[in-house]
């Protein structure tokens, strides 16, 4: 029984966590190269989800068309943004940029408001049929797909990071943001780049998602209070930190229902309390370094 | 008390170290930047601290004045171990530093800027800045009344309203100092006071430190690049290399001396 | 959530509805200008505060129930000064981790932290309800149609709000003016520098911090007793940064232009909330999301073109705290 749950929190925790941490990667990126936290990163992962909604289910195209079309959107919105939103703000210090982001989150949020309402929304296909895949523990088949995608992705952005110019660029201008700044052209490609790789990542994360759940306006911005978890937990700018605080949040918010005095209603407070516990105890984060 | 006691020791002539820095470390990860490092001041000198780029300077200035806490090693001031205190403590026991890029407050105005730093003020507490104006004010007017006396030696009176960001390079120095001086030190770090700063600005910044050493016994500790400045100005110097003391003199014995001879030039820069 | 009614028909009423909005995001803006204008704390946590003042509020006043918890029955005083209290208590016990991180930190943890004091809200029916919320009485009804029958009872609120907002006004005003608000701005400026002065500078940043949470704590009282009901479907972040709009509107670090900027921000949006009325082409959902996506686009724009606001005093205003590099100049 008990073995059961604790297994069953891993699994749920996995598949959480899995999007957490995918999501976190693009936005620890994104925090440490372009140096602010991206308020709107939550919102970007709902609008990848919902221009995959629309191909998938107003369009009726297969998923992997959907998946492919919402990652492509939100990437041209994304650079759409950094170029008329961030770009003036470039040289005035994380603050503006901050704030500005906020004002995008909703300007994004309401766009979605604005071509699909308020209601949720699922992708088409019954595939939800579960099957056992460790005793007393079932997994759907979108979830699994999930998992696989995730950690896929986040392999992909290992590969990168570590094999190509462009990774060891984005290490470079992560570690000292101001002094690869100052080298022009080369830091905006990279920014670019970063932009890129985190709006992909973040769309992806968003579609993941919606295919466990379901899409929601207002959900991009309850999930990104976890990120912001994960992320920190991980340590700014360091994409495995993120990774590994995606699936420790992922497990703390699937374990908050069977923490005495709590119920479910708390899965996202919960997350939010370790991270400010890792901020008093270690605010470069687990595997961080390079904050200051 | 501790200070007349110093005071009357060193016109003795017996030389008793105001500030005294006993082994200190500190790293940064695996970055070595202070070395088990000592030396000491000598109550109302001014000494140099120099050494070639990474030597450890600022590290050290900062160790200090508290702003970083050193692994190992102390730090004493007037008799008193002041290692670990915090920034604001250091500073109220009358050991101020200045920063190496200056550190304006720049909208507030110059006068904004001396007004903020005395001690002790009344109006530091909400309560009485908002019940109790009557006091606030005397105490305001005794205090802008030494500021002004402040601005006008260090040639800044006519700025008195300007805001500090509109201040040239050199005059920002000048009211660092000046907005430092507010809090009546005993001993000032000056970190590069004169980088960045034209030759005439330079000469009265100059005069402005031999003034306060001679008439009002401030001793100066002086982290400067400018050789033949600090050969002049300084009565002593210590000198740092690799995150260690390496030597420590007046300047004529430091001038020849070998070691600092080759870590300048062995360091490259 | 702004609970504008649209009955033109009611002048007098519409426009008191809409005077007593600018009078308690006025409020708002005020304790906000105390933290981020003039000491450079970075909260976005805004709404959380307001909603344990008009909590705090509402169970110091209400009458007692099974349903809930408490119900003390106090007058209307003591809660607004309760949750003035308790807005100030809960800001203090979040300060202490979060005061000392940098300001980015300070942003994320804020946030979060309004939204975890709206999810205790929402979860803990036996304290007040949780999600189907509390009846809050609106104070001295009684007294007013006795007194003054015919007069329409929402210039009873106009009376308490304009009293509220010069009180907080002239105190804000005071501290600004005294060397307490010297060394905020010192803060604000460079953190360094006070510390290198010799100020404690967390011990400031803390009395900052708390009184202007207080000040929201009063605005949440009258917003509770007001609307005469509460629920935590009012504390949702978006009202944080409505809040944040009104003061860089007005201008950060400006107190008449907290004031202000809460005026403008009811213009616009209760300006583009009766073309309501008049736009059938899209539903009334597509006009709402219109109008924040505008909301979103008027925040870049403000940081783009003019982050002083209207009255700012601070011109530059993010550099002093924007250097996060610490003391550690290069060697």
């Amino acid at each position: 029984m008990v073995l059961t749950t604790i297994i069953e929190v891993l699994v749920f925790g996995l598949i959480f966590g899995s999007v957490v941490a995918l999501a976190g990667v693009g936005l620890s990126l994104i925090y440490s190269i372009a140096d602010f936290p991206n308020f709107a990163h939550g919102d970007y992962m709902m609008f990848g989800g919902y221009m995959a909604f629309y191909i998938n289910v107003q369009l009726g195209m297969h998923m992997a068309v959907a998946f492919a079309v919402g990652v492509v959107s939100l990437v041209a919105l994304s650079l759409v943004i950094d170029r008329l939103a961030f770009k003036p703000l470039r040289d005035a210090g994380p603050v503006p940029l901050l704030i500005a982001s906020i004002g995008v989150a909703l300007f994004v949020r309401n766009l979605i408001k604005f071509f699909w309402g308020t209601q949720t929304r699922n992708y088409a296909g019954d595939w939800q049929r579960a099957q056992e895949i460790l005793p007393g523990v079932e997994m759907t088949g979108q979830q699994i797909t999930l998992v696989v995608v995730a950690f896929t992705l986040m392999f992909a952005v290992h590969l990168l990071l570590s094999r190509t110019r462009l990774g060891k660029s984005m290490r470079a201008m992560s570690d000292n943001r101001r002094l690869a700044r100052a080298s022009g052209i080369y830091a905006e490609r990279t920014l670019m780049w970063t932009w890129i790789i985190g709006a992909a990542l973040a769309a992806a994360a968003g579609i993941l998602l919606g295919m466990n759940s379901s899409l929601a306006p207002y959900r991009g911005f309850m999930i990104l209070l976890a990120i912001f978890a994960a992320v920190i937990l991980g340590g700014i700018g360091s994409p495995y930190g993120a990774m590994v605080g995606g699936l420790i949040i992922g497990i703390a918010y699937e374990a908050t229902p069977y923490i005495p005095g709590l119920d479910a209603g708390y899965k996202f407070a919960t997350t939010f309390v370790i991270m400010i516990g890792i901020l008093l105890i270690k605010p470069q984060g687990i595997f961080g370094g390079a904050v200051e | 008390m501790q200070t007349e006691q110093t005071e009357s020791e060193a016109s003795e002539g017996v030389t008793e170290p105001i500030l005294a820095v006993e082994e200190v470390t500190k790293t940064f990860g695996e970055l070595l930047a202070v070395d088990n490092c000592s030396f000491e001041i000598e109550d109302g000198s001014i000494t140099g601290l120099i050494g070639p780029n990474g030597a450890g300077k600022s590290t050290m200035f900062n160790v200090i004045s508290g702003f970083y806490q050193p692994d190992s090693g102390t730090v004493r001031f007037n008799d008193e171990d002041i290692t670990g205190l915090p920034p604001n403590e250091i500073a109220h026991k009358g050991l101020v530093r200045t920063f190496q890029i200056t550190r304006d407050l720049t909208e507030m105005t110059v006068m904004e800027n001396m007004m903020l730093t005395p001690k002790n003020q009344t109006g530091e507490s909400m309560f009485r800045a908002v019940f109790d104006r009557g006091t606030i004010d005397r105490e305001n007017d005794a205090i802008a009344e030494r500021a002004d006396e402040l601005l006008e030696l260090f040639q800044l009176d006519h700025l008195r309203d300007e805001f500090s960001g509109n201040l040239s390079g050199g005059q920002r120095k000048l009211l660092e100092m000046a907005r430092m001086l507010m809090l009546e030190p005993d001993v000032m770090l000056l970190d590069e006071p004169m980088a960045g700063v034209n030759p005439t600005l330079e000469n009265d910044i100059v005069e402005r430190i031999e003034a306060l050493n001679r008439e009002e016994d401030v001793t100066f500790m002086i982290v400067e690049h400018d050789m033949g400045l600090v050969m002049d100005l300084c009565d002593r110097i210590v000198v740092m290399n690799e995150g260690t003391d390496l030597a420590a003199g007046p300047p004529s014995t430091i001038q020849n001396d070998e070691r600092v001879l080759e870590a300048y030039l062995g360091g490259g820069s | 959530m702004i609970g504008a009614p649209l009955q033109i028909a009611n002048v007098e009423g519409y426009l008191l509805t809409v005077l007593i909005w600018v009078g308690i995001y006025g409020l708002m803006a005020l304790g906000l200008n105390i933290q981020w204008g003039q000491t450079g704390l970075f909260n976005i946590g805004v709404i959380g505060f307001v909603a344990v003042g008009g909590y705090t509020s509402a169970t110091l006043t209400i009458p007692p129930s099974s349903s809930y918890f408490g119900g003390f029955g106090f007058p209307f005083p003591v809660g607004l000064v309760g949750g003035m209290l308790a807005a100030g208590f809960v800001a203090f016990l979040i300060a202490i981790p979060v005061l000392r991180l940098r300001e980015d930190y300070l942003a994320i943890a804020t946030i979060g932290f309004q939204e975890i004091i709206r999810l205790v809200y929402l979860n803990e029916e036996w304290y007040a309800g949780g999600p189907r919320g509390l009846r809050v009485e609106a104070p001295y009804r009684d007294l007013w149609e006795s007194a003054l029958p015919g007069v329409n009872f929402n210039w009873m609120w106009i009376i308490m709000l304009v009293l509220l907002l010069v009180i907080f006004y002239v105190v804000l005003e005071r501290l600004n003016n005294s060397p307490f608000g010297r060394v905020l701005k010192s803060i604000r400026e460079d953190e360094d520098v006070a510390l290198a002065a010799g100020k404690y500078v967390y011990g400031y940043k803390m009395r900052s911090f708390v009184f202007g949470c207080m000040i929201m704590g009063a605005a949440g009282s009258i917003q509770a007793h007001y609307i005469g009901y509460i629920n935590p479907d009012f504390f949702w972040p978006l009202i944080t940064f409505y809040v944040w709009i009104a003061l860089l509107l007005g201008g950060s670090g400006n107190n008449k232009g907290a004031i202000l900027g809460a005026g403008i921000l009811m213009l616009f949006l209760e300006g583009t909330n009766l073309l309501k009325a008049d736009l059938a082409l899209v539903s009334s959902t597509q006009l709402d999301a219109m109008r924040f996506a505008l909301v979103g686009l008027l925040l870049v724009g403000l940081m783009q073109y003019r982050p002083e606001g209207v009255l700012g005093e601070r011109r530059s205003l993010f550099e002093g705290g924007g250097d996060s590099g610490g003391s550690a100049d290069a060697d």
